[in-house]
């Protein structure tokens, strides 16, 4: 491999921002999950470092999970029946059995594990670990220390009881108001975006206000009555002395395998979905070996399960903050993991003073977001049919346990898609064969031929199929011999569509035209036996207006949310932001250059981490070629006009202009050239916005939100001026 | 004048909506592909229904010294088989459903069995939609598996597909995935995967050029040559299928294919289950 320095500084500095997330992280999920704080650590340190230098993908993060949270719980406390330490060391042994299986699930290839489950049964799964992570953390949050209740249910039902305690002034108040504090700098930390406060981000804030407030609150006990020991993590202060080992004692006992093989369904599952959102994310649209990482998970678990540490998997929020800090290659997994043990061999202190509800609000926040009203108003959305199987496999995995719940989802799964085709004879037949056919159309352009109906089960041959495309090349999905196919199958090639976009290929759906769907949502399972109908939704005021600017102006206007945004994702703005849809586009032209506006969203991070944006932009495509380059008003999108590596470009005789914008890009004597004079009297004449090239074409925004009508008119009537000027 | 590639044609009929379709089908064929028709019809004979075969292979534009009428009875594909034996006929037409029922498919419709029959010595053309007016045909899809019966079978299709001054033959060679030896799992191994793809594909096009060097081409027939990976058998049946061709023209089975051959599918019974178009199977004279 070779060493680039200024590779390295960027993964060393991004390796640094992960751990300062991860180490809140890892010790609250593991205190959630019934084992010692430092587990959480262990197993991030051990994960990171083996991860890193073993691992097939690129820029992902490894250490503890969310979604394990319920598992690790639910075994500590059957196994230790009752006794909590006793469960850890029997835990442990079945994480190292888990580790054992999940490498060996990647040295058989079941890479594509994660495709055989329907995605609505894996979403009402993750919700309900979300509602059991809920029901345990809403009690640690507001300052209880052992909740009533043994089940999710009981925990959940015994919330409004802990209420009334706070209300009646029967509890100390300084445990629950650092948690609710700390759930309030979660919640608003993507609401606020403020540069300096986006430095550190939201779980170590937390830690610092947390543990500043308890090292106050010892210093002067005077004003705030110490925080009780019972309410700080606990470490052992000699962090290389420990020695927790595994207990095998159960090996022959059931529980140790329902706990052993959920451990392993979860983790893998978990591991998988991430890789595959994680890839999304990286600039250099690598794709990562699924297989390879599963080896490498694996062999971290055991390894962690042996010092103490809990299943190592691939975490999404994490590997969103090292995507967005511009890692690029394991190295920051690999620091990610050396700050942790460096920050927890050093500063243990310090560590000890972090309050418990402040780490339970993290995971309240976490647990909030799998199981928020919004997943469920998604999921109706798409149909009342995945809202079914949604609601059963949740309650399923509530009141029994994941293996259970999964397996519920999957059946119901089944018969809804038989009693939607009512033609059994139809899944029979084709069950066992195949049903796709793949060749190569042209040069660089194949046809991806699918027969019969097209569920979660076969997906399978397509995904085989779809993976020995080079992602630059063009693809085209017939669906016209289809009868059949499901929200999982859309949902799926939807990422596909992404990845052959971001490789600068295309992946084209065809032959769905004459299948109808039950509700307007794009990814609703279709079907031949139901006339397409389309809906159209009531168009809003702000849209109606567009409308009629747009008829004065006789340009397009289209209010229907499209995922086709060409035009949009070649610039550098969205190397670090994830383009979701577009809406309420405007199109026209002046003198020859194409003028296109929309309202774009999009997002930065992921999962709880994940800051959603909307914001009105312009692209002028222009009939020539310009040089690549950024131009801003000095502060007015800082994290934008960070072009890395690259000096603000000024010129002499226009001082006021070089004072006012900031001008960056790679090829400098080029760039002077284009920027004429008229181009910059023009620019300084007029408001500033956020100006970036790719080369060919403008994008051009003012402000990161949606824009009012007046907005959208001046920001039309400057990119038209600006065309103009241009064209000249 | 072309050279015919059969000589003598039997056709089985029977009383069915089918049936004037079917006979003048064959006769199409028979003044296109071969020099003599055999209607077989099993079942005991009435002058009625021979009045009536008569007048429909009147209006066909058949006449009498080259087409024939034979009745005869027991098991219809033992009667087949045991005609086409005596008469040393070298193709027989039967007309099928595109698919076969539940039941039906594990138990073999007359067509099928055919086919599926172990001691069948002539070509089998399997009729999917006959027609009573005249379709063109204009597109054949042949298999160029790497086998020694091809040759001969893309030999006959070309005789056939000048024949019926077809415009297209898509040649296609099926490649098990299984062959390229590379798996795609990251970028690097996507990368040696293509070139493994285009290494075969180099090698099977020079397979089937060299098959196709040996023969005239006819004038006005493009030929295609077509490398496609994945399940043999399937393949090329989903192709034919999305391509719309008119014809799909097969190597014959090397073994007889039995019962259980229906329940783990393979190869030419991927094709039987769903009959794309209409069906050519050649019997390569060639030992297996």
């Amino acid at each position: 491999m070779k060493i680039n320095t200024s590779d390295l500084s960027k993964n060393l500095f991004s390796g640094f921002v992960v751990s300062l997330v991860a180490l809140p992280l890892g010790l609250g999920l593991a205190a959630a999950s019934g084992v010692p704080p430092i587990a959480g650590i262990i197993t991030a340190v051990v994960g990171g470092i083996i991860v890193a230098i073993i691992g097939g993908s690129h820029i992902t993060i490894a250490g503890p999970g969310n979604a394990l949270i319920a598992v690790t719980l639910t075994a500590v406390i059957t196994l230790g029946e009752g006794n909590m330490l006793a469960g850890y060391f029997y835990t442990l042994a079945a994480v190292v059995c888990s580790g054992v299986l999940v490498f060996l699930l990647g040295l058989f290839r079941f890479g594509a594990l994660a495709n055989f489950f329907p995605t609505t049964a894996v979403q009402g799964m993750l919700a309900a670990i979300g509602i059991i992570i809920l029901a345990g953390q809403l009690h640690v949050m507001l300052g209880e220390h052992s909740p009533e209740g043994n089940n999710t249910v009981e925990l959940l039902a015994s919330v409004p009881s802990s209420i009334i305690e706070i209300i009646s002034g029967n509890v100390d108040f300084l445990p629950y108001i650092i948690g609710l504090m700390s759930l309030l700098v979660m919640i608003l930390y993507s609401r606020i975006r403020n540069k300096i406060f986006h430095l550190i981000p939201a779980p170590m804030w937390i830690v610092l206000i947390g543990a500043g407030v308890s090292y106050l609150s010892v210093k002067y006990p005077s004003i705030l009555k110490p925080l009780d020991k019972d309410y700080l993590i606990n470490i052992p202060d000699d962090i290389l002395g420990i020695r927790s080992f595994p207990n095998f004692g159960k090996f022959a006992h059931i529980d140790f395998w329902t706990a052993t093989l959920s451990l392993t369904l979860i983790a893998s599952i978990e591991s998988l979905l991430s890789i595959k959102a994680v890839d999304k994310l990286d600039i250099k649209n690598r794709r990562s070996n699924a297989n390879k990482d599963l080896r490498a998970l694996g062999i971290a678990t055991v390894v962690s399960g042996f010092l103490g540490g809990l299943n190592v998997v691939i975490v999404i929020a994490r590997s969103s903050v090292n995507a967005n800090n511009r890692a690029n290659n394991q190295s920051s997994n690999f620091f990610h993991g050396l700050f942790l043990l460096l920050m927890i061999v050093l500063f243990t202190p310090a560590i000890k003073l972090i309050p418990m509800p402040a780490l339970a609000a993290i995971l309240v926040y976490t647990g909030y977001k799998l199981a928020a009203p919004s997943v469920f108003i998604k999921t109706a959305k798409v149909g009342w049919e995945q809202l079914l199987i949604f609601l059963v496999t949740m309650f399923t995995t509530i009141f029994t346990n994941l293996i259970i719940g999964i397996g519920a989802g999957i059946l119901i799964t089944i018969l809804l898609q038989l009693r939607a085709i009512s033609r059994v004879h139809l899944f029979t037949r084709f069950l066992l064969k195949p049903n796709t056919l793949l060749y190569q159309e042209k040069d660089n352009q194949y046809l991806l031929s699918v027969k019969a109906f097209s569920n979660f089960v076969n997906f399978i041959g397509i995904k085989n199929k779809l993976d020995t495309i080079p992602t630059n090349a063009k693809v085209i999905v017939d669906f016209s011999l289809t009868k059949y196919i499901d929200h999982t199958v859309l949902e799926q090639l939807e990422d596909y569509k992404h990845s052959f976009e971001n490789g600068g290929g295309e992946l084209e759906i065809i032959g769905t035209d004459d299948m109808g769907t039950y509700t307007s949502h794009p990814l609703a399972p279709r079907l031949t036996t139901i006339s397409s109908n389309k809906s159209r939704s009531k168009l809003s005021k702000r849209q109606k207006a567009i409308r009629l600017f747009a008829k004065k102006m006789e340009w397009e206007f289209n209010p229907e949310s499209s995922t086709g945004f060409q035009d949009f994702k070649s610039f550098h703005y969205f190397s670090t932001h994830q383009l979701d849809s577009k809406r309420n586009s405007l199109k026209g032209s002046v003198k020859g250059v194409t003028v296109n506006l929309a309202d774009v969203d999009y997002h930065e991070g992921e999962f709880i981490l994940r800051e959603n944006i909307h914001s009105t932009m312009v692209v002028l495509s222009l009939p020539y070629s310009i040089p690549m380059f950024v131009l801003d008003k000095e502060n007015l999108l800082d994290k934008v006009a960070n072009l890395a590596g690259f000096n603000d470009i000024n010129f002499k005789r226009y001082p006021e202009f070089s004072r006012v914008f900031r001008l960056k890009g790679k090829e400098e004597s080029e760039i002077r050239n284009f920027f004429s004079g008229a181009l910059i009297d023009f620019l300084q004449e007029n408001k500033a916005y956020h100006i970036e090239s790719n080369g060919s074409s403008l994008l051009i925004f003012e402000k990161e939100r949606l824009s009012s009508l007046s907005e959208i008119k001046q920001l039309v009537s400057f990119a038209s001026r600006l065309a103009r000027v241009l064209s000249v | 004048m072309l050279e015919k590639p059969f000589n003598t044609i039997v056709t089985a009929i029977a009383h069915s909506p089918n049936l004037e379709a079917n006979i003048f089908e064959s006769i199409r064929i028979k003044n296109a592909l071969g020099n003599k028709l055999i209607l077989v019809h099993v079942g005991p004979k009435t002058d009625a229904d021979n009045n009536l075969f008569l007048s429909i292979i009147k209006e066909a534009g058949g006449s009498n010294n080259d087409v024939e009428i034979v009745w005869r009875e027991g098991d219809p594909v033992d009667v087949i088989l045991e005609l086409a034996k005596e008469i040393k006929a070298d193709l027989l037409i039967a007309g099928a459903l595109p698919r076969e029922g539940l039941l039906r498919y594990y138990m073999g419709s007359i067509a099928r069995r055919l086919v599926r029959a172990p001691d069948c010595h002539c070509s089998i053309l399997l009729m999917t939609n006959p027609q009573k007016v005249k379709n063109n045909c204009s597109k054949i899809v042949v298999n160029g598996l790497d086998h020694l019966k091809t040759p001969e079978t893309i030999k006959t299709a070309i005789k056939v597909a000048s024949n019926l001054k077809a415009k297209e033959l898509i040649i296609i060679e099926e490649v098990e995935p299984s062959k390229i030896g590379a798996r795609a799992e990251d970028d690097l191994s996507l990368k040696k995967l293509n070139i493994a793809k285009k290494r075969i594909q180099g090698d099977e096009a020079k397979r089937i050029d060299s098959i196709l060097n040996e023969v005239d081409k006819p004038e006005n027939l493009s030929i295609i040559k077509k490398c496609i990976f994945g399940k043999k058998g399937y393949t090329i049946g989903h192709f034919a299928e999305t391509s719309r061709a008119d014809l799909l023209v097969m190597n014959n089975p090397d073994t007889k294919l039995g019962f259980l051959d229906r329940v783990f599918t393979h190869d030419l019974e991927y094709i039987l289950s769903e009959l794309p178009c209409n069906l050519l199977i050649i019997h390569s004279k060639r030992p297996n």
